[in-house]
C-alpha cells in the first residue's frame, strides 16, 4: 500500500513528489507517456512570473509570487538554470498605460520590484524595441527556467529519496476502498492512501472516476516559433504587451539556453491531443511579435512547435480535497502563472492537507547537474577530456554536446530511454539542424548503454520506434 | 601549443582535395581536421554512382570516390585527425579543437575551411500540423539505410525535389518502400535533370510541381500528410488538399552551409550562399580560404573537388606572399542571378572562374558584364536552370575594362 499516488509526471506532480519525498511516505508517481514533463510542461513559455498579473484575492495571485521566490534555492540545490533576466510590459497608448498602472498597483501591494522606464533609458537596454512603444514597466526579478530539466531534476532527486516513478501507466478507473483507493491502469493495479491529481489537460477526466465534475479543463493551444541562438541579439529581457482576458499575450522570450521563443497563441480546442501548429496560429504570433520588435529574423526559425495549457472552468488554480472522497486532492487548471507557482503549490497542498508529516533525517537536498560541457573554459574541458575521454567526443555538432554528457544523462535515477528524452534532458537535435547528424549517434549510444536494439529505441512513445527493419538480414549498427 | 603551416577544417571531399593540392604545391605542414570517424564526408554513405565523371572520368560510387582522395592523401603522407570536433577559431588563426586525446590548441599560418553544410530541417520550413516520429530529412535517412542498414519507413512521401530526396526516393523503392510522391513548392524541380529521369520517372514516382506538405497529422507517429497546391506567392491554396497515408516523410529542401565558426569570428556571411564573402582566391579574411558545400552548396562533388583544389593552390601562394592583392572590386548580381562566387576581386586579379545560378529558368539568354552602367561583354547561354551552376571564365577582356564594380545580368531573350 502507498501512502501517495502521484497521477501525473509534469512539473506540478514533480514538485509535489519532491516536497514529499522530504518526509517519511511510500509515494509513486504514475505518468501515462514514456517519459515525464511530456505534454504542458515541455511547451510552455518557461518564465518564472513575479506575480504582479494575477488578481487580487485568486490563489494565483497568493502563490505565485511566493514560487517565484522559492526557485533560486531550488535551482540551485538541484544544479538546474536559472536566469534573472528580467521583463518588459510594454504601453503603446494610454489604455496601455492605464494596465500598466493596475499592474503597479499590484506589485506595489505583494511588494514585487517594478521600474517605469520611458523611451530614453528602455530604448538603451534594449535598441531593437519597436520605437512607438511609450512606456515600459520592467519587473528585473522574473526568471527563466528550463521546465523539462527542472521536472526532470526534482523527480531525479525525489527518487534518489525515495519515489517510485512507473512510466506508460495510463489510469483507467479509481474506486475507493477501505484504507483509501485502488488505482487500475491499462495493465496494472495499485493501492494508496492519497490520491493527488495532478494530470494536467487530464486532471478533470481523472477527477470524474470519482464522480467528481465540479470542474473541466479547456484545452488552450499556444503556438511557438524557435529562433536560433543566432536571434539571441534581439533582446536581453523578456517582452510582454500589455495582458488581455486572453492571458499574457504573444510574447518574446529568451530560452536558457540562448534562443528565443516567440508566442504563444491562445486558442481553444476540442481535442486534448491537438498539438498541431496551424498556418493562422503561426501568422498571428509572426504579427504580433512585429508589434513589439519590427525586425524578426524569421529565417533563423528552427523549430515550431505548439502545446495546450489546462485552463480550469473556474478562473483560478483549483485546488481541493473531495468533499466526498477524502484523501482525493486534484491539483488542476494549472495554467499560467502555473510554473512559476509550482514550488508554491506544492507547499499548499503539504500544509493544507496532509498532518502530522515525519521528516526524514537522512534527505539527500542536492543533485548534481548535468555537465554542459560546451559552457565550461577550455582548462576544465581539458581535464575532463583527459578523466574520460568520451567528453571529447562530439556527438550534437550544432550544440557541441559530447558523448560522455550523453552516457551521464542516461545512466541516472530515471533513466531516459527515447531520443526525445534525452534531448528534452541535454539537447542533442534542439540546434540547427534538428538532429539531423546526431539522432543516429544517438540510438547506437542507447542501444548500447541500455543493452537493448537500435530497432527497439523509440522518438518518444513505445510506438514510435525509428528504424522499422534491417535492410539486410544481419544487424549493422555496432 | 602546435604550430602548423595550413590547417583543413573538414576532411571531406573539399577538404581532401584542399590538402592533395596544398601539399603537391609545396606544403608540407599540413594537418586536416574532421569530425566524424572516418574522412570522406557525406560521400560515405552516397552508394549511387555518378560520381567522378569530371574528376576521374569514369562513374565511381561516393564511398569509391572518397576512397581514391583518401589514398591519395594517404599516399601523401598528410595527417589527419578523426572525431576531432573544432570549436574555435580566432583572427589570428588559432584553432581550438577537441578530440579523445584532449583538447588542442594550434597556431596556423593559412586555413582552409571545407566545413560542409546541412540539411534544412521541417522546423525551418514551418509546416503547419503536431510533430511525430517519422519525419527525417533526406541525409538522415540515408544514413540510416546505407551507412546502418536500416529502412526507416515502407510508406514515403518526399518533400523537396533537391538531388538527395531524389535519389533516396529511389533507394527507398530499391528496399521494397512505397514511394507515393514528391511535392515541390516551385514550378520547377530544384535537382538535377538526370535525377528527376533516373529515381523518379524509371520508377513512375509522381512529382507534384508548385504543391507543398500542408498538414502533418499523428500524434506520436506519422499517420498522413496532406498536400495542396500553391498560388504565384507561394502560398497554399486552401480547400484543395490530398491527402497520403503514410509513416514517413522525407525533406529535401535545401542545404546550408555550416558557417557557425565564422560567425563567431563576426565575419559577415553573404545573406544568400550563406556562405563566407570571398574574393578571387577563395580567401574571405587574411589567410583563411573556403571551399566547397561550406562556402555554398553543389550540384556535382567535381565541382567541389575543383573548387578546394584551387583553394590550396591559393593557399600555397599565400604563404609564399604571392596572392593578388590591393583595391577590391564587388561583383553585383542584377537581373536573374541568384547569388554569385566570388563576390569581389582585386585590381590586380589574374583570370579566374566565375561562377553563378539563376533565379528562375530561362531557356536562352543573354549574359552580360556591365562596369557600372557600361556593358563591356556578352555571352549567349542556352538552357539555364537555379539548379544547376553556371561557370564562366574572366578574363583579361574583362577585367581591363574594370575600373568599378562589376554587374551581372542575365537578360531573357525570347524565341
Amino acid at each position: 500500500m502507498n501512502d501517495v499516488i502521484i497521477i501525473g509526471g509534469g512539473i506540478i506532480g514533480a514538485f509535489i513528489a519532491h516536497e514529499l519525498s522530504h518526509y517519511k511516505l511510500k509515494i509513486t508517481l504514475l505518468e501515462k507517456d514514456n517519459d515525464v514533463a511530456n505534454e504542458t510542461t515541455m511547451a510552455n513559455s518557461a518564465i518564472i512570473h513575479t506575480g504582479y498579473d494575477p488578481k487580487d484575492g485568486t490563489l494565483k495571485a497568493k502563490l505565485n509570487p511566493i514560487g517565484h521566490d522559492l526557485y533560486k534555492q531550488i535551482c540551485k540545490d538541484l544544479d538546474v538554470p536559472y536566469k534573472e533576466i528580467g521583463a518588459y510590459v510594454v504601453a503603446f497608448d494610454d489604455n496601455d498605460i492605464k494596465t500598466l498602472e493596475e499592474l503597479k498597483t499590484r506589485a506595489i501591494n505583494r511588494n514585487i520590484i517594478y521600474e517605469e522606464l520611458y523611451p530614453d533609458t528602455f530604448l538603451k537596454q534594449e535598441p531593437n524595441l519597436n520605437p512607438e512603444i511609450k512606456k515600459v514597466l520592467s519587473f528585473p526579478t522574473t526568471a527563466i527556467i528550463d521546465p523539462m530539466q527542472t521536472c526532470v531534476a526534482l523527480i531525479e532527486n525525489a527518487i534518489v529519496n525515495g519515489l517510485k516513478v512507473f512510466l506508460n501507466q495510463e489510469v483507467k478507473a479509481i474506486e475507493p476502498i477501505q484504507e483509501g483507493y485502488k488505482i487500475k491502469t491499462q495493465d496494472k493495479e495499485y493501492q494508496t492512501k492519497y490520491i493527488i491529481n495532478c494530470a494536467g489537460i487530464n486532471s478533470s477526466k481523472i477527477a470524474k472516476m470519482i464522480g467528481d465534475n465540479s470542474f473541466d479543463i479547456i484545452f488552450r493551444k499556444g503556438e511557438y516559433y524557435v529562433l536560433d541562438k543566432k536571434a539571441s541579439y534581439l533582446t536581453k529581457h523578456i517582452i510582454y504587451p500589455c495582458p488581455s482576458t486572453m492571458g499574457k499575450g504573444v510574447l518574446i522570450v529568451p530560452t536558457v539556453h540562448g534562443n528565443t521563443l516567440l508566442g504563444p497563441t491562445a486558442f481553444d480546442v476540442d481535442d486534448s491531443l491537438d498539438t498541431s501548429t496551424t498556418l493562422n496560429g503561426l501568422e498571428e504570433v509572426k504579427t504580433k511579435v512585429q508589434k513589439l520588435i519590427k525586425d524578426i529574423p524569421f529565417n533563423l526559425t528552427i523549430r515550431t512547435f505548439a502545446g495546450l495549457r489546462a485552463k480550469g472552468s473556474i478562473d483560478d488554480f483549483i485546488i481541493y480535497e473531495n468533499e466526498n472522497h477524502p484523501h482525493f486532492i486534484n491539483v488542476a487548471g494549472i495554467d499560467s502563472p502555473g510554473i512559476a507557482s509550482a514550488p508554491a503549490i506544492a507547499k499548499y497542498v503539504i500544509d493544507n492537507f496532509f498532518n502530522e508529516l515525519q521528516p526524514k533525517e537522512n534527505f539527500i537536498k542536492t543533485r548534481k547537474g548535468y555537465y554542459n560541457f560546451d559552457s565550461l573554459d577550455d582548462e576544465t574541458k581539458a581535464q575532463l577530456i583527459k578523466e574520460n575521454p568520451k567528453f571529447g567526443h562530439i556527438i550534437c555538432r550544432c550544440e557541441k554536446i559530447s558523448e560522455q554528457e550523453i552516457i551521464d544523462c542516461i545512466h541516472r535515477p530515471l533513466v531516459p530511454k527515447t531520443i526525445k528524452a534525452i534531448k528534452k534532458r541535454i539537447r542533442p537535435g534542439m540546434g540547427r539542424c534538428q538532429g539531423g547528424f546526431c539522432a543516429p549517434l544517438v540510438i547506437k549510444i542507447l542501444a548500447r548503454e541500455l543493452s537493448i536494439n537500435p530497432k527497439d529505441i523509440c522518438y518518444d512513445s513505445i510506438n514510435s520506434n525509428i528504424l522499422k527493419q534491417e535492410s539486410k538480414g544481419d544487424d549493422h549498427v555496432e | 601549443m602546435l604550430n602548423k603551416d595550413l590547417i583543413i577544417i573538414g576532411g571531406g571531399s573539399g577538404g581532401l582535395c584542399a590538402a592533395i593540392s596544398a601539399k603537391k604545391q609545396g606544403i608540407n605542414d599540413i594537418l586536416i581536421l574532421e569530425q566524424d570517424q572516418e574522412a570522406g564526408g557525406i560521400l560515405n554513405q552516397c552508394i549511387h554512382n555518378g560520381f567522378g565523371l569530371h574528376t576521374f572520368k569514369e562513374e565511381l560510387t561516393g564511398p569509391a570516390f572518397a576512397q581514391r582522395l583518401k589514398d591519395e592523401a594517404k599516399q601523401l603522407n598528410i595527417p589527419i585527425w578523426l572525431n576531432t570536433n573544432v570549436t574555435k577559431v580566432t583572427k589570428d588563426k588559432i584553432v581550438t579543437c577537441i578530440n579523445d586525446n584532449g583538447l588542442w590548441q594550434i597556431k596556423a599560418k593559412a586555413i582552409i575551411f571545407t566545413v560542409g553544410c546541412y540539411e534544412r530541417s521541417l522546423g525551418a520550413i514551418m509546416t503547419p500540423g503536431t510533430r511525430p516520429s517519422g519525419i527525417y530529412t533526406a541525409g538522415q535517412a540515408q544514413k540510416y539505410l546505407n551507412q546502418d542498414g536500416y529502412l526507416v519507413g515502407k510508406d514515403i512521401f518526399i518533400l523537396g525535389s533537391g538531388d538527395i530526396g531524389l535519389i533516396m526516393a529511389r533507394r527507398m523503392v530499391l528496399e521494397g518502400a512505397k514511394v507515393h510522391g514528391v511535392a515541390e513548392i516551385m514550378p520547377y524541380s530544384n535537382g538535377l535533370k538526370r535525377n528527376i529521369v533516373q529515381c523518379l520517372n524509371d520508377y513512375d514516382i509522381p512529382l507534384y510541381l508548385s504543391h507543398t506538405v500542408s498538414k502533418i497529422i499523428g500524434k506520436d507517429k506519422l499517420e498522413a500528410i496532406e498536400i495542396s497546391p500553391v498560388d504565384k506567392n507561394l502560398k497554399i491554396i486552401p480547400n484543395s488538399a490530398k491527402r497520403f497515408k503514410v509513416d514517413t516523410l522525407l525533406l529535401s529542401v535545401g542545404l546550408i552551409p555550416e558557417n557557425s565558426l565564422i560567425q563567431d569570428l563576426n565575419i559577415p556571411l553573404d545573406k544568400k550562399t550563406k556562405g563566407p564573402i570571398v574574393d578571387e582566391n577563395l580567401q574571405f579574411y587574411d589567410g583563411m580560404f573556403a571551399a566547397g558545400n561550406g562556402l555554398h552548396v553543389h550540384d556535382l562533388v567535381d565541382y567541389v573537388a575543383n573548387e578546394a583544389t584551387q583553394a590550396g593552390i591559393n593557399a600555397y601562394h599565400y604563404l609564399n606572399n604571392n596572392l593578388s592583392k590591393g583595391k577590391l572590386h564587388k561583383i553585383i548580381n542584377k537581373d536573374n542571378i541568384g547569388y554569385c562566387l566570388p563576390q569581389q576581386f582585386h585590381e590586380d586579379a589574374k583570370p579566374f572562374k566565375l561562377s553563378f545560378r539563376v533565379t528562375k529558368p530561362i531557356s536562352k539568354a543573354k549574359i552580360q558584364f556591365y562596369d557600372n552602367d557600361n556593358l563591356i561583354k556578352e555571352i549567349i547561354k542556352l538552357n539555364l536552370f537555379p539548379a544547376e551552376m553556371i561557370t564562366i571564365n574572366i578574363n583579361d577582356d574583362i577585367l581591363n575594362k574594370i575600373n568599378n564594380d562589376l554587374s551581372i545580368k542575365v537578360v531573357e531573350i525570347n524565341a
